[in-house]
């Protein structure tokens, strides 16, 4: 057994408290007289009893002997004794905890993450001296809450510090920032330290995206996982467009997926700007019958009934806050809404800027634009500020660069043909001839309904883009048609052109196919649906989004969904950059740009929403121990102990009271 | 409490006449002083024949058996059974522990004391009422003849308890002050410091024909303590601290069981009847059926 409190408490509390007591005894009970006939018979029996016990002298102050017994208990209750726990000497502790969405789980009054602290805190409990412990919460980011320390309270405190995440669960970070001060650790104790390889433990309920990609490289990982509820049907998705033709229709369309493991019947709602609009009843069949729900992975699941998408059809010639929802309380209600901000619907314009290109220039008017105009080079080159920029963005929604690099790029979507942005980042080198094209990404908007096999291609510049951008059409040496973002820029890159460098003959074939139509239309639609067509881009939860601000402000206030604001520097380029988008719903910036001043974090992900606890939880590689609960090791007693000292209590009352009444 | 009580409240009329169809019992044959109704060791003027014997010169003639002459020719004194007066003497115990219970012992003993003098003097006994506590007296010695009865209740109702019990000094002043044989009854609770048995030996020595009456009070027997208490002896004015306890209550009864036990098994060796009664039971069953069924009265 070992006390937590220090030597000196039980005996200091002793030294306080016995003497007084001891000194009371000495006192004269003050004793009521009474006459009798004779105290012969009287002295003679209290001699015989005094002579007759054993113990005479504890029966005379027995009272005496049951408190000081009671202040013996009370002096070592306060010194906290504590059964000695397990483990070796000298263990470093990782508590992982997971705080992505999931884990907001409630089941019986409790989130997932509430279970999870916990059983953080009877771990913590259960460390002995010299022990370290740190902390670390992740979400879709890891974050040391309390760095490498022995201090209990200061691990209590940090475990009580961590907050709900709207956001995914990935671990990967985690580990990373784990193994870091654990690794130095190790090296310490090659000299004078006995400390061994960490002890890992994760509080989560499973659902990790990238849980198969973690290698515990040494220690071993122990995985508490909480939480038992499957009970979840949630929005996966929520699109809302702007038909391409009529801009002021609007239409909605929600993902919906029951995650139990039985039939649910669910009231869809659409609210805009907080009003009711429309409501529609989603049928949803289970996601999986007669399975244990906390074996299955979602990939091997088809959706089936389980997912059902409902749509609603409005008209909307305005800037719009838009929500879902779903009714019927489950576990999970992050899941439950959905947001999406609608942009007032404007008409495309675009500028194609040409030595001569006829393919292109037909493309554009086939497409259904409000006007195009067609510039050369060095018009495009010499056009005045006012002609090219209107507030800050370039005035043409789209403008298309056939073999002119530039790096006049004012805010705005650019598509290049046979050539590039003059960026940092992007080169451009040789021409490639000949060459086929390995891989291309069908599933891109931009490329939907373009069959990219059937396109030859006789030669193409070799660029060269920063990692960030988005391969649409790999080939050999590097990509072929790229997506890159630039702050307030979109550029769709094609490293071919219609025409070869000499521009005397055609380059490929791709004008004379329908999918070079498809492909205007698609990019022409991609490239300004953030803008103009339908909603902002969604946001993920724990993701930072970019909102133009008002030219000249230095800060600008986001406020939260939650109601709370937060003051936010702005950038020189008059974008405000916020990162703290751990919460679902609407960020506002004030003062921001008129109908494009706020942003929507949505969760809308399947794993994330499939709450039910993953039985079958792996990692790459490293030991690992599964649990459900940490087991309490170090025991207070001091709960016994009072207890006893009740007892005591009890017994002295009844003594007091047998003496009393005889 | 004062027992300095109406005369009647000690032997009320009925009760007097109850008693006065009962007599003293003496175990033994006493020569007693003056001719009484009992008959007496010695021989003389009764109409009991005891005996014979030859004459001698100078006996009465009027006690000559002239028959046996005219038989015999032989001269023979008739000896008759001489009648004599019992004396009974009643010695109460006026300490002031006797003053304790409810109805206090003292008035009790006086009752009962008040009883077998009305017995004796109903039946012309010689009789003596003496009380003692350090000190002896009053006393109210060799009346005869139920006239006296007023004064014996005025005696009894004068007697105060007070002082500390010393039995061993009233028994010897007792013992050398009455030296005739005769019927003594000692009311008493026998609760001496001092002890009880030289007093009884003085009076056992005298060879009286002794009664001890125990006089003890409910309050004694059971008593109804709890608590710390600080005790009082109304004798002495000593003190005993106690803390009341089941254990000290058993210890206490079984101390005064003791304690009455070895005065009983003290008077039994010595020929003394030994009594024990409280004051919880009723004085006239005390003397109708307790002191007959020990012989004392009949």
């Amino acid at each position: 057994m070992n006390f937590l409190a220090p030597w000196w408490v039980p005996l200091a509390v002793a030294g306080l408290t016995v003497p007084p007591l001891v000194l009371l005894y000495f006192l004269k009970l003050k004793r009521r007289q009474l006459p009798i006939a004779s105290t012969l018979l009287w002295r003679k029996a209290v001699q015989d009893l005094q002579v007759n016990s054993p113990f005479q002298k504890l029966r005379n102050n027995l009272l005496l002997m049951l408190q000081l017994l009671i202040l013996a208990a009370a002096a070592i209750a306060v010194s906290e004794p504590m059964l000695r726990g397990q483990g070796g000497p000298g263990k470093v502790w990782v508590l992982l905890i997971d705080r992505s969405a999931s884990m907001s789980s409630r089941e019986g009054g409790e989130t997932r993450l509430d279970q999870a602290r916990a059983e953080a805190h009877t771990l913590v409990d259960n460390m002995r001296s010299g022990d370290q412990a740190m902390v670390i919460s992740f979400a879709d980011r890891a974050q040391v809450v309390a760095t490498l320390t022995s201090r209990k309270e200061a691990l209590h405190r940090a475990i009580d510090s961590i907050t709900q995440s709207d956001a995914t669960g990935r671990l990967t970070e985690a580990m990373a920032l784990a193994e870091a001060p654990t690794s130095q650790v190790g090296e310490r104790s090659d000299d004078e330290n006995p400390i061994t390889s960490a002890e890992y433990v994760l509080f989560t309920d499973g659902r990790l995206a990238d849980a198969a990609n973690v290698q515990v490289k040494s220690g071993t990982m122990q995985i508490v996982r909480v939480g038992q509820t499957a009970d979840n049907a949630g929005i996966v998705s929520l699109d809302v467009r702007r038909h391409y033709e009529r801009p002021e229709q609007l239409s909605v369309l929600a993902r919906v997926r029951n995650f139990t493991g039985r039939k649910l019947s669910r009231d869809v709602s659409l609210l805009l700007d907080g009003d009711v609009k429309s409501v529609r009843t989603a049928e949803l069949e289970p996601l999986a019958v007669g399975k244990d729900l906390g074996q299955l992975t979602l990939g091997g699941v088809p959706a089936q009934g389980s997912e059902v998408i409902v749509s609603f059809e409005l008209s909307l010639a305005t800037a719009a806050q838009l929500e879902v929802r779903l009714s019927g309380g489950d576990a999970f209600p992050v899941d439950d809404r959905a947001f999406a901000i609608v942009a007032p619907p404007r008409p495309v314009t675009a500028l194609l800027v040409t030595p001569g290109n006829r393919y292109l220039r037909q493309l554009l008017a086939s497409l259904p634009l409000e006007h195009h105009e067609v510039w050369t080079p060095q018009e495009y080159e010499n056009a005045p500020e006012d002609k090219l920029v209107q507030d800050g963005r370039c005035k043409f929604d789209v403008v298309w660069l056939d073999a002119h690099s530039t790096n006049r790029l004012p805010p705005g979507n650019f598509v290049f043909f046979a050539a590039a942005p003059l960026i940092p980042g992007v080169e451009t080198g040789e021409v490639l001839k000949q060459q086929p094209f390995l891989d291309w990404d069908e599933t891109h908007p931009i490329l939907r309904h373009v069959p990219v096999q059937a396109i030859s291609v006789f030669s193409w510049l070799d660029i060269k883009l920063p990692e960030d951008a988005i391969p649409l059409i790999e080939g050999p040496d590097g990509p072929v048609m790229a997506l890159l973002r630039r702050e307030r820029n979109q550029y769709l890159i094609s490293a071919f052109g219609i025409f070869d460098e000499t521009r005397t003959h055609v380059n490929t074939d791709w004008f004379a196919q329908y999918s070079f139509v498809a492909f205007g239309y698609n990019a022409v639609r991609y490239l300004t649906g953030s803008s103009t067509i339908g909603q902002q881009p969604p946001v993920a939860p724990g993701e930072p989004f970019t909102v133009p601000v008002k030219p000249g402000i230095s800060s600008a206030t986001v406020r939260r969904p939650d109601g709370s604001t937060e003051k936010v520097p702005v950038r020189a380029s008059d974008l405000l950059t916020y990162g703290q988008t751990d919460r679902v719903g609407i960020y506002t910036v004030s003062p921001g740009l008129s109908g494009d001043d706020a942003r929507a974090v949505n969760l809308t992900n399947d794993e994330e929403s499939f709450i039910a606890p993953n039985d079958d939880f792996r990692i790459a590689a490293g030991e690992v121990v599964a649990s459900q609960r940490v087991e309490r090791a170090n025991r207070p007693l001091w709960r016994y102990v009072l207890a006893g000292l009740l007892a005591v209590l009890c017994v002295e009352w009844f003594v007091y009271n047998k003496r009393v009444f005889v | 409490m004062s027992t300095a009580i109406k005369r009647n409240h000690l032997l009320d009329p009925e009760f007097m006449s109850r008693l006065e169809r009962l007599d003293i019992v003496s175990r033994k044959i006493f020569a007693g002083k003056t001719k009484g109704e009992r008959r007496s060791k010695r021989k003389g003027q009764s109409v009991e024949f005891a005996d014979y014997r030859n004459y001698v010169v100078g006996d009465d003639l009027r006690f000559l058996d002239w028959n046996i002459y005219g038989r015999l020719e032989r001269l023979f004194i008739k000896l008759f059974f001489e009648e004599e007066d019992l004396h009974v003497n009643v010695l109460i115990d006026a300490s002031r522990s006797m003053e304790f219970g409810d109805p206090a012992k003292a008035l009790y003993a006086k009752r009962v004391a008040a009883a077998l003098a009305y017995i004796g003097l109903c039946n012309y006994n010689r009789v003596s009422l003496c009380a003692f506590s350090d000190r002896f007296g009053p006393e109210m010695s060799g009346i005869r003849g139920r006239r006296l009865i007023h004064q014996v209740l005025g005696f009894l109702s004068d007697i105060e308890p007070d002082g500390i019990g010393n039995m061993t000094a009233a028994c010897k002043h007792f013992a050398i002050r009455y030296p005739q044989k005769g019927v003594v009854i000692v009311l008493s609770d026998f609760m001496d410091k001092g002890g009880y048995e030289a007093g009884l030996r003085y009076l056992v020595g005298r060879h009286y024909d002794l009664y001890a009456i125990q006089v003890l009070s409910p309050e004694e027997i059971d008593p109804p303590l709890a608590g710390d208490l600080r005790l009082l002896d109304v004798e002495d004015a000593d003190t005993a601290d106690v803390t009341v306890t089941r254990a000290l209550l058993n210890r206490y009864k079984q101390n005064l069981r003791g304690y009455c036990e070895g005065l009983r098994e003290f008077c039994t060796r010595r020929g003394v009847s030994y009594l024990f009664t409280s004051t919880a039971v009723p004085f006239d069953q005390m003397v109708l059926n307790y002191l007959r069924r020990r012989g004392l009265l009949r």
